[in-house]
Formats: C-alpha cells, structure tokens, sequence
C-alpha cells in the first residue's frame, strides 16, 4: 500500500539528503587517500631564481591597532627584491589608531610603505580592494588581513606561481599561532590543518578548485579586472573572485608549503560569527555561480563537479538538520525505512564537521608530523555543532530575509594582538 | 544472564567505548603536549647554501679553537669530539689519501687534496680550494674556494664551492650542489638540484644565442580561430604553432601543444597542457611552462621560469636566464646537452642528467 503524500514527499527528501551527503563522504574520503598515497603537486615552490616582477601587498585593515603594526614590520622583514616590493596599508575608515600607525610607519619608510586612506564609499573589504585597485599600478597584488605574520620568504613563494600565465588567483596555507590559548583555538587549529593540509593540496593534486581564501594569497589584477573586479556588493569577494575567475578561463593555485601565521578567535561567540559570515558569503555565491558554472565551456568536468561541492559547503549543515528532522518524522511515523536511516546517520557522522572532518584532521596530523595533536579529536564533534547551528541559522536568515540586499560592512573578528 | 543486566552491560559498554577516546583527549587538553605552532620556516628547503652555512657555522662553534691551533702551528690534528665524532684538522697545502680518513670529519684549514678513491662518510671541508684526484664516494662537501670532483665521484648529501665547481665526467651528485661564481658539469653526470649564477656543460664554449630580428608582429587575434583574447593572455583552444621569425607580444596559454617556430620571439609567457617546442634560435622572454615536455632547442634563450611535471631537454647553445637575472628550470626529469648554460637553479625532482651533443 502506498504512503501518503506527505510521508512520500518525506522519503524523496530524506533519500536526496542521504545522496548528496554520500557524495561529500566519497569526496572526503578521496582527498584524504590522495594526500596520504596520491601524487603530490608542487609545481611552483621549487622557483628561487627569477626576475621577479613589481608586487604589491595590500593590507586591508579596519580598526586593527593592536596588530597593525607586527604585519607592516614583518613585510619589511621579508627577502623580495625592495625595489620592486611596495607594501599598501589600506586604512578603511577606522576609528581608533589605525591611520596614525600607518601614518608614521609611511613617514619612517617612505619608498616602501604607502598607507591609503579610504573615508566614504561602501564599506566591506571587497569595496575596499576594489577602491584601493585605482592607486595600484602592479599586476601582482598581494594580500594579508592586518592580524597575519609573514614569514620572510612568504612573498617570493606566493608570487612564483603568477609565472605561468594561466594562473589569476594564488592562496598559500594559514596556520594559527595562538594555539595552546584555549580549547577553541585547538580545535580550530585542527580544523584549519584539515582544511589546508588535506583538501585544499588534494584539490591542488587533482587539478580541480582550490579556493583562493582572501588572504595569504594574491591575485593578477589584469585577470581580476577581466572578470569583474574584486566585487563590491559580495559577501565574500574571495570565494567570488576564485569563481570569477574560473568561469574566466584562470586557474586558482594552493601553496601548501606557503605558510603563515594568524590569531584565530578565542572565545565561541567570536567563532559563531566567524562562521556565520563565512556561510552568508558561501551561499550568495552558491546562487551566482552554480548554473554558470555547469553552463561555461572550457571548465572541465571534475572543475565542475568539485566546484559545485565547493559552492555548496556552507548549505549542507541546514540539509543536515533537514535530514535527521525528516528521519526522526519517518521514525515516529512508523515508517519503516531505518536502513536509509542508517546510512544517513553513518554518512553523517563520517562527515562531521564538513570543512574539517575527523579523517581529515587525522590525516592532516599525520602529514604534519604532530601526532599528539590528533589526541583531540574527539573534541572536535563540539566545534562542528557550533558551525553546523552557526551556519544553518545564518542560511535560514539568509534565506528567510534576502539579507544579500542589505548594505554592507565591516565584518571583523576582534583580535588580541599579542601574538599568543 | 537476565534481560535487565544484559541491558545495563551492553549500555555500559557503549558508554565505555563512548567516553575512552576523550581520556587521552583530556590529558592532551590538561597537559599541552603538542599545543606549539606548526612551524612555518622553510629555510632549508629554500636556501641552497642552508647546509653548507650550517656546517661552517658548527665547525667554527665545536673546532673553532682547534683550527686556530693547526693554522698557527701547520701540524695536523686528530681527536673525537662531543656531537663531531672522530675528526682530523689538517693544515694549509695538505695532502691525505682518503682510505686513512675515512669515517672521520676532514677539515683543511686551507687548500687541501684528497688522493686515492675510497668512501668518506663524514663532511669534508677545506677553507681554501679542494682537489679529489680519485672517484671518491662523498656524503657532505663545502670547500670556500675552488672545488673539483674527480670523475666517477658520487656525493650522497651535498657540495658546495665558495668559487668554481668543477664535476668530472659520470659524477653522481645526489641533493643539492652549488657553487658562488660557476658550476661546470661534464658529460654523463647525474644531479637533481644545482645552484650557481652559471652553469656550463661541456668544455667548449658555448655559443651566444642570437637576438632574432622577425619579419612580423602577431596580433592575438591571428593565433587562432577559437580564442580567448583578455588581460593580455591569449587562451587557445588545442594546439597553437607560432609561425618562423614572428613577433608575439602577450601571453599564451594552449590547451592542447605549443610549437614556437625558429627565431620566433615571444615578449610575454607560454602555457601548454601539452608539450611545448622551442625551435631553434627563438627568443623568448617570459617563463615557459607545460603540463607535458618541454623541449628547448638549440640556441634558444629563455628569460623566466621553465617548469614541467614532466620531462625538460635543453638542446646545444641554448642559455636559461641572465648572469644579473637568473633564472629557474624545475621538472620531474632533465636532460641538458653540453655547451647549454643556466644562469640560477636546475631542479630535476627525480633525475637530471648531462648528454654529449
């Protein structure tokens, strides 16, 4: 005897949520292998002799006094050619010190600092990179949040790539560095190692989308330019412009071995934002770019299809919940359909975390030789229940409100600045 | 065993298996066993002379002293030291057959020749010029003047030369050899990583390659029915043939091989998820790189960055970057035919090999 309606319609919703987490769980489970017995590709490190070309690095900062001045003085520190190395502080309408800082530190280096001031306009940092774009006169523009530490070969590795012609987007790996601080930022710093050790080298390794991650990285302008620009009305102009720019024939490259150091939050409420504003961001783009994606000639399949995961990253917490609410419905609907429920509950708990997930980190650890570290993984189910409710409130929001539309601003995780 | 304890063991149990991982997880949370960054400096990787700067510098912190001592009085030296092992300080114009030295650290506090073939398991150093007159199995050389390995040598580690190295024919250089003026290889030589501001091949001198003078300028347009003209790329779907003494002046990329014609010149860089051809006396200024081989042939000059995953040849005559801009080609496997010139790095990330033209 059928069911009714409203249980089939239940089915069909829970099978297709069961599906797409299968394919997240084959994804996962691919990257992991790939890095563990794959391949490994890293074609440009291995540049250190060349003429190496006019650079720009952009600091786009928005009340950052506490931190303003230990990247200013590490890009000092760096081993690019001075002559061709100009170092931009963008100062987007802070209120606090910020702008003397930049200031004094463009007075005391005159030929290699040139602090911008940007007083009106839209706010938000893809606004400011654009604005910032008419007082920039190199192809290569390079990038770091103001809380970021480079190290001083960080700038050669992340320009060697820009070589090869096809390459519009570089991204390097962020590492945290006030890790011992609290439980948060451990378990942040294995999630981060899963993210950049495992998926983003894996992407790197298959030829599929590494995404270019707003920071620790750079772009060529021209290419940039071509497509649109840095996108002032995007919630996340990174994840936007690593889709432009594939959609626009470019390729984004990932440097694993192009390390840096950040300060992640250190308290919950900070990382819930965090979190939020990254899956807002991720699900504007996931409405621009996926139909374009599938549309465009010249992006190969496995781009496609990675892309599309990619894309869809930040929607798959709300399909979560959607499918344990529907499993639980069936359930006390007397619908026997618990080997779907099974799967769905095995699948689930085999990609936890999504972004980061337990083999992933475990991985992770492995390739970076901390295995104590991987002693916290359990801990890790705490973080993903705080991102997966984090991001699907943002996403119901999001969907309920159209909040796309409203203006922007300055979305900033508030920093310590002791370098922990 | 009855329902209610069967229950209450099996739910224990789940507990059990539940809470175990969070015991080591507590521990490492009150502890902080591994709660340091990742660390981030990759200086040894980056830094060719990284080992051969950490060697002076150790030699000069453990055996400073003792080479003071050899210097001033010209007699040789010998002990077994803390952390250096067996070692032999030597002075200035000495002259040791290797079998006497082998398993301790050798250390000339000036010019220094090693004779007779043998295998020195420990690093070799000398302050001034160095001269193995016999096949010698090296695992760690850094002389700070001139250095020559003789043929058949093979080194295990690294070499490097405070001036000239010069490696004998069938030389195996595993790691890293480099070299602060010039590096000379010879036929039939193994390397994977080589660092100089030039390195010759061969012992003839090289012939300068030639500025092309073409008869006509390309615009990105004419390359193609099927292209992708913006920010100064043109994107080319399949193969692309730049034709004989043109002038191009944008960037390619081709999805499919590139062929750049003889004496053709390129102001801009090459792409190719195929191979890529370089004829005979083309001149090109940008990097060139390639999913598949990558031929450079003879004459030709490249400015930038060459690079594969795959294999790279570099014909008779041809010149890689300049003496005050050096240049870097890197790819899975080399082959560089003699009187070819590098000015910068020779990466092979499995195996380089020098052949006879």
């Amino acid at each position: 005897m059928p069911y009714p309606l409203h249980i089939q319609i239940q089915i069909i919703v829970l099978v297709i949520v069961v599906a797409i987490i299968c394919v997240y769980l084959v994804r996962h489970y691919l990257f992991t292998l790939n890095r563990l017995f794959g391949r490994q590709r890293y074609p440009y490190l291995d540049i250190d002799e060349a003429d190496w070309p006019f650079v720009t690095v952009v600091v786009p900062c928005h009340n950052e006094e506490k931190v303003i001045s230990r990247v200013l003085d590490a890009l000092l520190d760096v081993d690019y050619p001075e002559h061709r190395l100009r170092v931009v502080p963008l100062d987007d309408r802070s209120t606090d010190r910020t702008a003397a800082i930049i200031a004094d530190y463009s007075a005391r280096h005159r030929h290699r600092i040139f602090g911008l001031h940007r007083k009106e306009g839209v706010a938000g940092k893809g606004a400011a990179l654009e604005w910032a774009m008419n007082y920039i006169a190199t192809d290569i523009v390079l990038i770091f949040d103001a809380d970021y530490v480079p190290g001083i070969g960080l700038i050669k590795q992340l320009v060697a790539p820009f070589f090869d012609p096809e390459v519009g987007a570089v991204m390097g790996r962020v590492v945290p560095q006030n890790v011992h601080r609290r439980m948060i930022t451990r378990l942040i710093d294995l999630e981060r190692s899963g993210g950049y050790q495992v998926d983003q080298q894996a992407r790197m390794n298959l030829g599929l989308v590494p995404q270019y991650g707003g920071t620790v990285g750079g772009v060529r302008r021209s290419a940039l330019q071509s497509v649109g620009g840095w996108g002032s009305d995007s919630l996340a102009e990174d994840t936007d412009a690593t889709f432009r720019l594939l959609l626009g024939g470019w390729k984004t490259v990932y440097q694993n071995r192009s390390e840096c150091y950040e300060e992640v939050p250190e308290d919950w409420d900070a990382r819930k934002h965090q979190v939020t504003r990254w899956a807002r961001g991720h699900n504007q783009c996931l409405a621009r770019y996926l139909r374009p994606l599938w549309m465009r000639p010249g992006v190969s399949w496995l781009e496609k299809v990675d892309g599309s995961l990619l894309l869809g990253i930040y929607a798959m917490p709300l399909m979560m919940i959607v499918g344990w609410a529907v499993a639980l419905s069936l359930w006390f609907l007397g619908v026997n359909k618990a080997g779907l429920i099974i799967v769905l509950m095995v699948a689930i708990y085999s990609t936890l975390g999504n972004f980061a997930t337990f083999y992933e980190v475990a991985a992770a650890t492995h390739l970076d030789g901390t295995r104590h570290r991987a002693r916290l993984i359990p801990f890790i189910a705490v973080g993903f229940l705080v991102t997966l409710f984090a991001v699907a409130t943002g996403t119901l929001a999001q969907i309920i409100s159209h909040d796309s539309r409203r203006p922007l601003r300055w979305q900033r995780t508030e920093k310590k600045g002791d370098g922990g | 065993m009855s329902v209610p304890v069967t229950t209450f063991v099996f739910f224990a149990l789940v507990l059990f298996c539940a809470v175990l991982p969070f015991v080591p997880a507590l521990r490492e949370l009150q502890f902080h066993r591994d709660a340091t960054p990742l660390t981030v400096s990759r200086r040894s990787r980056v830094d060719v002379r990284h080992f051969a700067n950490g060697l002076r510098d150790f030699l000069q912190a453990r055996l400073g002293w003792v080479m003071n001592e050899v210097r001033q009085s010209r007699t040789p030296a010998e002990g077994h030291g803390e952390g250096v092992g067996s070692y032999v300080v030597v002075p200035s114009g000495a002259e040791l057959e290797v079998a006497t030295v082998e398993g301790r650290l050798v250390v000339g506090t000036g010019e220094l020749v090693l004779r007779g073939a043998g295998e020195l398991n420990c690093e070799v150093y000398a302050a001034g010029d160095l001269c193995f007159t016999h096949a010698t199995r090296i695992r760690a050389v850094l002389s700070e003047g001139d250095l020559e390995l003789a043929p058949r040598s093979r080194i295990l580690r690294w070499v490097h030369a405070g001036h000239h190295l010069v490696v004998g024919e069938e030389t195996q250089l595993f790691g890293r050899a480099s070299a602060d003026e010039a590096l000379f290889l010879r036929p039939g030589t193994f390397f994977e990583r080589l660092h100089a501001p030039t390195i010759l091949v061969g012992v003839a001198k090289p012939e300068e390659p030639t500025h092309p003078d073409p008869d006509r300028r390309l615009d990105p347009g004419e390359l193609g029915h099927n292209v992708d003209v913006r920010a100064n790329r043109v994107l080319v779907e399949g193969d692309l043939q730049l034709p004989a003494n043109s002038l191009v002046e944008c960037d390619i990329v081709a999805r499919g091989n590139l062929y750049v014609g003889p004496g053709a010149r390129v102001r801009g860089s090459l792409k190719a998820h195929g191979q890529v051809v370089v004829e005979e006396g083309a001149w090109l200024e940008g990097a060139v790189v390639a999913v598949g081989r990558i031929e450079i042939r003879r004459g030709t000059y490249v400015h930038g960055p060459i690079l594969t995953e795959e294999e790279l040849w570099i014909g008779v005559d041809a010149r890689i970057g300049d003496l005050d801009r050096p240049s870097t080609a890197r790819a899975r496997s080399i082959e560089i035919t003699e009187r070819a010139r590098v000015h910068g790095s020779l990466w092979a990330a499995e195996t380089g090999k020098v052949v006879s033209s």
